[in-house]
């Protein structure tokens, strides 16, 4: 009797230890799942143009411009990016009226910083770019300064013979901020403020650059310059890549 | 929506930062005047001031009819001295093309003007007139001033009003005009 009773014993404990065991095992096995969502990125050509220039060519008028950019997608995250435009411009004060005309081109690269939601292909990004322009300035008129003048005349004496400075040249590094948001279908549109830093300049003898395409004006303290710009651009799509998303999910048992 | 939030206010900060910078600073250095320096004849090394010295460009000082006079008190337009004891005196000179003609700016100065102006009809002021030549050559400044005019080729004769001048020789310093910090011109008396 006293040898059946530990024998039951002993199976008994062998039995709720091998369930126990198995039981624990399962919860390991069961803990998470992992779940891949498979979506398509379109890879391709974005060209648009500058919509600020042109309304400033519309409502301004002293400008006259327009700039055409495009980016092509590298990576995932890189894009090659570029602009290319056209300006004159001209910039008047007490003392001078100067017009500046030319073409510059700019080229670089565009990161995205934005994690996109599922299928979404919008850019927060900072852009790097090294800009070159041609162009010339014409000094329309100008005056000659001088605190004393109205001892001997009313007004500041004029030079009205416009003088023309051409072959001029300018290269300049440029980072850039911005947005790019998709509209609708393949249609985007996207803002941006520019930092410029002017590396090299070709001035005219006895008067400087006031104005560079693409630069935008120059400033008294500093080789620094600043721009912003409102493009909407169209995607033309040319491949697609998978985006994969792994998710790990916790399973409900 | 943070990320837009930090755009917004990077592109409100560029806009702030252009501010007009057209307007001309004072303490920019621009077309200068001429400046003269009175120094003693017999001590050349030492200033000596004019007596009742009056200033003023030829033609510069009218009357109610348009027709050139002599200045009778302090307010009197387009008098640069008048009548004051002084070692020194800043002539503005007429701008004109720049095409490398010679330009001519007169200036009366009359010594003992207090003579001319009491009652004692026996005494009288002495008047001399300076004749500066000169070329001018325009210089860029910035932006806000544009351009400022420096005079080159400079050249002063003396003219007597009355036969004898209270002037008794000029030197000029330097014959270019750049700046106003230091006397191009010594009138020796």
């Amino acid at each position: 009797m006293k040898i059946q009773h530990t024998y039951v014993f002993c199976i008994r404990s062998l039995i709720i230890l091998l369930l126990l065991s198995s039981f624990a095992y399962s919860q390991e096995e069961n803990e998470t799942v992992t779940d891949t969502l498979i979506y398509k990125q379109k890879y391709g050509l974005r060209l648009g143009a500058d919509m600020s220039k042109l309304a400033r060519t519309f409502f301004e008028d002293n400008y006259t411009g327009f700039e055409i950019m495009g980016d092509y997608r590298l990576t995932k995250k890189i894009y090659l990016a570029g602009e290319i435009g056209n300006e004159e411009r001209t910039l008047e004060n007490e003392v001078l009226n100067n017009t500046t005309k030319g073409s510059y081109f700019k080229g670089g690269i565009d990161l995205n910083f934005y994690k996109n939601w599922l299928d979404m292909e919008n850019m927060i990004y900072i852009g790097f770019r090294g800009g070159a322009s041609t162009f010339s300035q014409t000094l329309n008129s100008f005056k000659i300064y001088d605190v004393n003048h109205q001892y001997w005349n009313d007004d500041l004496f004029a030079v009205e013979e416009g003088t023309e400075f051409s072959g001029l040249t300018a290269i300049w590094l440029e980072i850039l901020i911005g947005i790019k948001a998709e509209l609708f279908n393949n249609f985007y549109a996207g803002i941006n403020a520019q930092l410029k830093g002017l590396i090299t300049e070709t001035a005219p003898g006895n008067y400087e650059n006031l104005y560079i395409p693409g630069f935008n004006r120059t400033f008294d303290s500093g080789r620094f310059g600043v721009g912003f710009g409102f493009n909407l651009s169209y995607l033309v799509p040319i491949f697609k890549k998978d985006k994969v998303i792994i998710q790990e999910k916790e399973s409900d048992e | 929506m943070k990320k837009l939030n930090i755009l917004i206010l990077l592109l409100s900060v560029v806009m702030l930062a252009c501010e007009r910078d057209d307007i001309c600073a004072e303490g920019v250095s621009t077309t200068p005047r001429l400046l003269i320096e009175f120094y003693d004849i017999n001590n050349p090394d030492d200033l000596k001031s004019v007596p009742r010295i009056s200033v003023y460009g030829e033609g510069r000082v009218v009357d109610e009819n348009g027709t050139p006079t002599e200045p009778t008190t302090e307010n009197s337009e387009g008098t640069l001295l008048f009548n004051e004891n002084s070692t020194t005196v800043s002539l503005p000179l007429i701008v004109d093309l720049d095409n490398n003609d010679v330009i001519t700016t007169r200036y009366i100065l009359e010594k003992d003007t207090n003579l001319r102006l009491d009652e004692d009809d026996t005494t009288q002021s002495d008047v001399d007139i300076i004749e500066i030549t000169y070329t001018t050559n325009f210089i860029y400044v910035s932006r806000a001033c544009g351009y400022k005019s420096v005079f080159n080729n400079l050249d002063i004769d003396l003219e007597p009003v009355d036969g004898d001048t209270w002037i008794n020789n000029i030197e000029l310093v330097t014959t270019e005009i750049e700046n106003e910090n230091s006397a191009h011109v010594r009138i020796l008396h």
